[in-house]
């Protein structure tokens, strides 16, 4: 229906059919919680009295008024216990925040290609080999658009002891092409309502006025689901059933769920990277125009927001790809973006180290030793480049 | 379209909008009939002509009532029930009737390919037949004038507020509201919008809620010990309370916001004291259904305590299976049934014997423990795959059988206290004394922040209400 990432319902990892299936059979004490909220509203529910509305506007205004305080007595309870919504972001901010060593710090923002992809132990031990040693910290979760990546990165900054030096961009024909691809398919979802504040919508919001392609009824209908998130998001929706104090560490938040691996022969996976390497074609739905405006000024803001907390290096990077729409898609960037160093993951002689089977989980997701590999060269272009001086 | 999810608030919003800009009472019931099909299509729009499929029926067969002689008023009658049954019978029950028949063929050796079709249930199918059925009979005994106006027969049928789960409300009652034009009433309007927070809490907080607790369980029955799946009973006990009851009142309240009234559907029905006492307060409209369609047709109480059993359990077992076609469910009814005669046979044997039970002493709460204890047995039927998975729940719960397997937090206490504040409570009509300025403000604030805080509570995801399965 919308343009969409490569495989994106499989990157997500959360389907809206699921939710975010949080609650196992261990029953947190979170839902005996829950049960005597409920248990209380309703017995408030019945305690209240009944009066007719002699005034119906005044009746309004008291219902309103009411929704409000609730609403402020809510917003003051959460930040005066520390909750934060559960999810993969926060489990991920929770282990990132906290550090403060002396060596520098080196960020990397992506989706499950980096996830999959690179390894930042290894990353880390690359570029220490090099005398160059840094902090590798990762912020990627399977199926996250941009706007979840941005909310999270504030978080992130807000929270961080160190903040890093360097940060590194992932490239993604999909999820530049279609930033709301996932945000429509996860709608009204604990991730999507978490992430949809007033900046997300915003941004959100632009995309939809701006893309092509889009029938009156798409826009209307993404235009809904993103005020509908935010109205959700404003109002805490959920927010007690899928919270937890910041500083927990939070091990209940069930992802769903990997989708089912493609299993490549040696020679298939071989005859695909030849084919990757010879497309110069994007894919007939993304947009010509690489990036997009809207991902130019989404960018720029990003990159804005970094400056404003110290950070002055910045590089792009592309994880290697099955899919040749994806490398051309990454060709296209890097020769437009060139304020900032940009590395594509296909060279031949990384890709002749990936040509097994087993070193794919599908088109876009390394497994297994390909992951070191892949982590290792990006390691040496980073140096070599002077990304990492 | 679940009554707890952003496209229906968007949908209510924009039909109340239109509903009320339009001065013409027909031109609303065109609307409001519209918007119906517009909800049920949402769904799945191909059954849209199905549902119109009965309508017309129901329409014809009311325009010809009108026109007939006696003799054939009730060939007129009978040829429109029976289409109207044969058309749930076919999408409700087909493949199991095929199965049942092909497993008895199986058992008795005969190896037989019958033509199952894996028949897709229409949502609601059991709900607008019986309304349909309801306005051709209530016709047909003159409780109401045939409608001359098949607009007006299409909104009764799929008005969408009881569209796919009830309640069931009978063309005597809705059809003179139908009729006349329904002014708008800030009083009806307060009305609407308690009931529609009541169900609201009930259905997405706290029978939610109850749904993490029990399906787990049920789910994988076979890896839970026996104090888990006694804690998924009483959860689904309470689960299906609150869903059901919350579902028939945010119904009730969504139909008062269009100056509806339809007739209550839940009155605390875990205080009953006997199982007739439990369905004259569960699923009323049902109940009262199955008893002046079906029960009374049958023969009611005239006749011999054997008779009137004979009907209490045919009435009943059609119950369980209206509700789904299963074993499991013909079971629940059955035991409801035998609940009903059991009940029937000892108010006679009161009447014989020199015995005086004072229900409102001490025994009041042993016939209330009782009547729960045997309403939740039963629930366990309703909720288990298969009665077989039923009857080894019930084995296990009792220590019959060892069944050793994972534990869950034990909150069967605290979901009886739920239950036992929302029935003292809300049957009591207990309310906050306070003098009418503040009685005033403190009402329409609490709504608002009980909503607030509602919303905060519940889980994002939403399970579909149950009943929607039937």
């Amino acid at each position: 229906m919308f343009r969409y990432a490569d495989n994106a319902e499989l990157q997500g990892k959360e389907h809206p059919e699921w939710g975010s299936g949080r609650t196992g059979p261990g029953l947190p004490m979170s839902t005996l919680a829950c049960l005597l909220l409920g248990a209380a509203m309703a017995g408030l529910y019945h305690l209240l009295p009944r009066t007719r509305p002699g005034r119906p506007f005044r009746a309004l205004l008291l219902a309103l008024g009411g929704f409000i305080v609730a609403q402020v007595g809510l917003s003051a309870t959460i930040a005066g216990l520390g909750l934060v919504p559960k999810g993969p972001f926060y489990d991920l901010l929770q282990q990132l925040t906290d550090y403060d060593g002396e060596r520098p710090v080196v960020l990397l923002i992506g989706s499950s290609f980096s996830e999959a992809g690179i390894d930042p132990v290894v990353l880390a031990e690359a570029l220490a080999s090099s005398g160059r040693a840094a902090a590798v910290q990762r912020l990627a979760v399977g199926g996250a658009p941009h706007l979840e990546r941005l909310h999270y990165l504030k978080e992130y900054l807000a929270r961080a002891n160190r903040k890093p030096r360097l940060v590194l961009f992932e490239i993604a024909g999909g999820y530049d092409s279609g930033p709301l691809y996932q945000v429509h398919q996860m709608r009204f979802s604990d991730r999507m309502v978490a992430m949809m504040d007033g900046s997300s919508a915003w941004w959100a919001l632009c995309w939809l006025s701006d893309a092509d392609g889009l029938s009156l009824f798409q826009r209307f209908t993404l235009g809904s689901e993103i005020l509908g998130q935010l109205a959700l998001h404003i109002s805490h929706i959920g927010f007690l059933w899928n919270s937890t104090p910041a500083r927990e560490t939070v091990t209940t938040y069930d992802s769903g769920g990997s989708p089912p691996p493609a299993r490549f022969s040696d020679d298939d996976t071989a005859e695909l990277l030849e084919q990757a390497a010879a497309t110069r074609d994007l894919k007939p739905d993304w947009p010509p125009d690489v990036p997009t405006p809207w991902m130019s000024a989404f960018l720029a803001e990003e990159i804005a927001i970094l400056q404003r907390h110290g950070v002055e290096r910045f590089a792009f990077y592309s994880v290697p790809s099955l899919q040749g729409a994806n490398v051309a898609y990454a060709h296209r960037f890097c020769a437009a973006i060139t304020k900032f160093a940009c590395i594509i993951g296909e060279d031949p002689d990384l890709l002749a180290e990936l040509r097994h089977g087993a070193d794919w989980y599908d088109f876009d997701h390394l497994q297994g030793a390909a992951r070191e590999v892949f982590t290792r060269w990006l390691g040496d272009r980073l140096v070599e480049t002077g990304v990492w001086p | 379209m679940n009554f707890v999810s952003f496209e229906f608030a968007v949908f209510l919003a924009v039909v109340y909008v239109l509903h009320w800009s339009c001065l013409h009472a027909g031109t609303r019931t065109l609307l409001l009939t519209i918007a119906s099909y517009v909800f049920y299509a949402v769904w799945n729009w191909r059954f849209c002509f199905l549902m119109l499929f009965v309508t017309a029926n129901a329409f014809a067969a009311g325009q010809m009532l009108a026109r007939t002689t006696r003799p054939w008023r009730t060939a007129v009658l009978a040829a429109s029930i029976g289409i109207d049954l044969a058309t749930l019978g076919f999408f409700k029950y087909y493949d199991f009737f095929l199965s049942n028949v092909a497993a008895a063929l199986a058992d008795l050796g005969v190896a037989a390919s019958l033509p199952v079709m894996r028949i897709i249930l229409p949502v609601g199918i059991s709900f607008y037949t019986f309304h349909a059925i309801s306005y051709v009979v209530d016709v047909y005994r003159g409780k109401v004038e045939p409608e001359p106006s098949l607009v007006k027969i299409a909104f009764y049928i799929s008005f969408f507020p009881q569209l796919i789960a009830g309640p069931i409300v009978r063309a005597s009652f809705i059809m003179p509201q139908i009729r006349h034009l329904r002014p708008f009433s800030p009083a009806q309007q307060a009305i609407g919008v308690r009931l529609l927070l009541r169900g609201f809490i009930y259905k997405a907080v706290i029978a939610d809620t109850l749904a993490q607790i029990a399906d787990p369980v049920f789910a994988h029955v076979d890896q839970y010990d026996a104090h888990a799946l006694l804690t998924a009973t009483i959860a689904f006990y309470g689960q299906i309370y609150f869903d059901f009851a919350g579902y028939s009142s945010m119904a009730i309240g969504t139909a008062r916001l269009f100056g509806y009234r339809f007739p209550p559907n839940f009155n605390y029905p875990y205080r009953a004291a006997s199982v007739t006492e439990f369905w004259r307060r569960w699923h009323m409209s049902l109940s009262f259904w199955l008893r002046d369609y079906l029960y009374i047709p049958l023969g009611g109480n005239r006749g011999g305590t054997l008779f009137v059993c004979r009907n209490l359990m045919i009435t009943m077992l059609l119950g369980g299976l209206w509700h789904g076609a299963a074993w499991n469910y013909v079971v629940w009814g059955a035991l409801h049934g035998v609940g009903l005669c059991a009940n029937k046979l000892w108010r006679e044997t009161g009447r014989r014997l020199p015995l005086r039970f004072d229900v409102r002493g001490g025994w009041d709460i042993a016939a209330v423990i009782l009547t729960q204890l045997w309403v939740m047995l039963a629930w366990v039927f309703f909720r288990c795959d298969s009665a077989a998975q039923a009857t080894e729940v019930v084995a296990v719960v009792l220590g019959l059988r060892p069944h050793p397997g994972a534990g869950v937090l034990p909150v069967e206490g605290y979901i009886l206290a739920i239950i036992g504040i929302d029935h003292t409570l809300g049957s009591d009509r207990l309310r906050l004394s306070l003098s009418p300025r503040w009685a005033g403000a403190l009402a329409w604030s609490g709504v608002g922040a009980l909503f607030a805080l509602a919303l905060a509570a519940m889980p994002v995801v939403q399970k579909p209400f149950i009943y929607f399965q039937f």
